[in-house]
């Protein structure tokens, strides 16, 4: 164990890249998912088709292939990206599909009541959505979303396979060097785990002040 | 101020509304009776679009709509027609997530896009009509039904409308609570309103409405006044309909 107290700092450095791959990725997950899901819902046959064969793709298909195809795959039409860069346009690519269904599920969770209420003092069909529907999905959204982000935090370790170096490649790295494994992993395991653990507080914290308003 | 001309809707292949003519005058207080499934709360919902038209045409406040215009072009006639309308719903459809004031002023505030502080000054003036000044910062889940109810109304008038719509307004109420939404109504018809009411208080209609319109089958069956109506009404349909509400 002394092993890992030894290599702490370049563990939190793996830990800061997991944390920086998750909410990057979540941030243009969030508005990819917003859009698609209106996409879907208000787009005219074309944009809901679309719409519709990104989610079925994106979730009918392993996240690692996916990654592999933002890294390796894209090469051979002459688009190089980085690591880190590859990392993060995967992700939200994926997180986006996911994070859609949940904007969807809450959009439509909404009485129409609302919608007509709006309509009926003129409002347009923007307005309503993003003043009268949007704030109240969001609130719908809140707790689904935050279980999207957590399962995000642990998936980032699959871009160790693109050699972005966060906290599984950090200790895959160190295995190397030490040639010891139970401590690596146990160490950031609970690396792991403490992170979602807090992250899920601070969620419920947020949930719950969002559930005083009204 | 209304007419309808033909009007017909249908749902899936069942004609709801068959050819409907129906003409209201400026500043009278139509009250649309029938038995559930006549029509009466479709053909109001058409007025202001919330239900498509499939044939006919309409025009309120001067905007025409014919069934068979592009559908872009009729959803904004319809948008047009609905700055001028308001309408009162059967389970008040407030907004939750924001309080009483803010319920009444949303409109002001993203369709005439005006200033917030004169917005709440028009708010506060028309929750002050409805008598719940004193509520303006609750949210609704804290407001009685007919309180609810009050707020929709103000909300309704904030656009200053030149018709209302109210698609029984009471029916969700718990008895108790009827009357003070109903002695709202009554201010706003004494203030000279256009009014179309679906309902089922039919003392409130007979004291309030200028003319009853009775429907049945999505057919128009009388249009007469409420003394005339409710003494002498013409058509048996109607009758029956009468003599049903007063057996409890």
């Amino acid at each position: 164990m002394n092993l890992v107290w030894d290599n702490l700092p370049f563990l939190l450095k793996g830990a800061y890249y997991t944390l920086l791959v998750t909410v990057v990725s979540m941030f243009f997950g969030l508005i990819i998912g917003l859009v698609v899901a209106i996409a879907r819902l208000k787009g005219n046959w074309l944009v809901r088709g679309i719409a519709r064969v990104y989610v079925s793709v994106i979730r009918g298909t392993p996240l690692l292939v996916q990654i592999f195809i933002v890294y390796y795959g894209v090469v051979d039409y002459g688009i190089t990206l980085g690591p880190l860069t590859a990392a993060y346009v995967a992700l939200s690519i994926n997180v986006g599909a996911y994070l859609s269904e949940t904007f969807r599920g809450a959009i439509q969770s909404i009485p129409k009541g609302q919608t007509e209420a709006a309509y009926a003092t003129g409002m347009t069909g923007w307005m309503t959505m993003r003043r009268i529907i949007l704030p109240q999905a969001a609130r719908v959204a809140i707790a689904p979303m935050g279980n999207t982000f957590i399962g995000m935090l642990k998936e980032t370790a699959l871009v160790s396979a693109i050699t972005v170096t966060e906290l599984l490649r950090s200790a895959q790295l160190l295995i190397a060097q030490y040639y010891v494994y139970m401590p690596f992993f146990v160490g950031i395991a609970a690396m792991y785990w403490i992170m979602s653990t807090v992250f899920s507080a601070i969620l419920n914290a947020v949930e719950k002040q969002l559930s005083k308003v009204y | 101020m209304i007419q309808t001309t033909g009007l017909s809707k249908s749902y899936n292949g069942a004609e709801v509304l068959k050819s409907i003519d129906l003409h209201v005058a400026p500043k009278e207080i139509v009250v649309l009776l029938g038995p559930s499934g006549s029509g009466k709360s479709t053909l109001l919902r058409c007025l202001n679009g919330l239900e498509e038209l499939d044939g006919g045409s309409l025009e309120v406040n001067g905007v025409r709509v014919d069934a068979s215009m592009p559908s872009k072009k009729k959803q904004a006639a319809f948008r047009e027609i609905r700055r001028h309308t308001g309408m009162v719903f059967q389970q008040f459809n407030l907004y939750p997530h924001k309080t009483a004031l803010g319920n009444v002023i949303e409109s002001l505030l993203s369709v005439k896009k005006m200033k917030r502080a004169e917005a709440v000054q028009i708010g506060e003036r028309l929750l002050d009509r409805v008598g719940l000044l004193a509520k303006k910062d609750e949210y609704p889940s804290r407001l009685s039904g007919g309180q609810q109810q009050r707020v929709a109304i103000a909300r309704a008038l904030a656009m200053e409308p030149a018709i209302m719509l109210f698609d029984e307004p009471t029916s969700a109420l718990d008895p108790e609570l009827v009357g003070e939404v109903l002695e709202v109504m009554r201010q706003l018809a004494r203030d000279g309103m256009t009014m179309v009411i679906v309902t089922h208080e039919m003392k409130f209609a007979r004291q309030v409405a200028n003319r009853i319109v009775f429907m049945d089958g999505g057919v128009i069956v009388e249009s007469q006044e409420p003394e005339v109506f409710f003494q002498n009404t013409a058509s048996e349909r109607a009758r029956k309909f009468i003599n049903q509400l007063q057996e409890h």
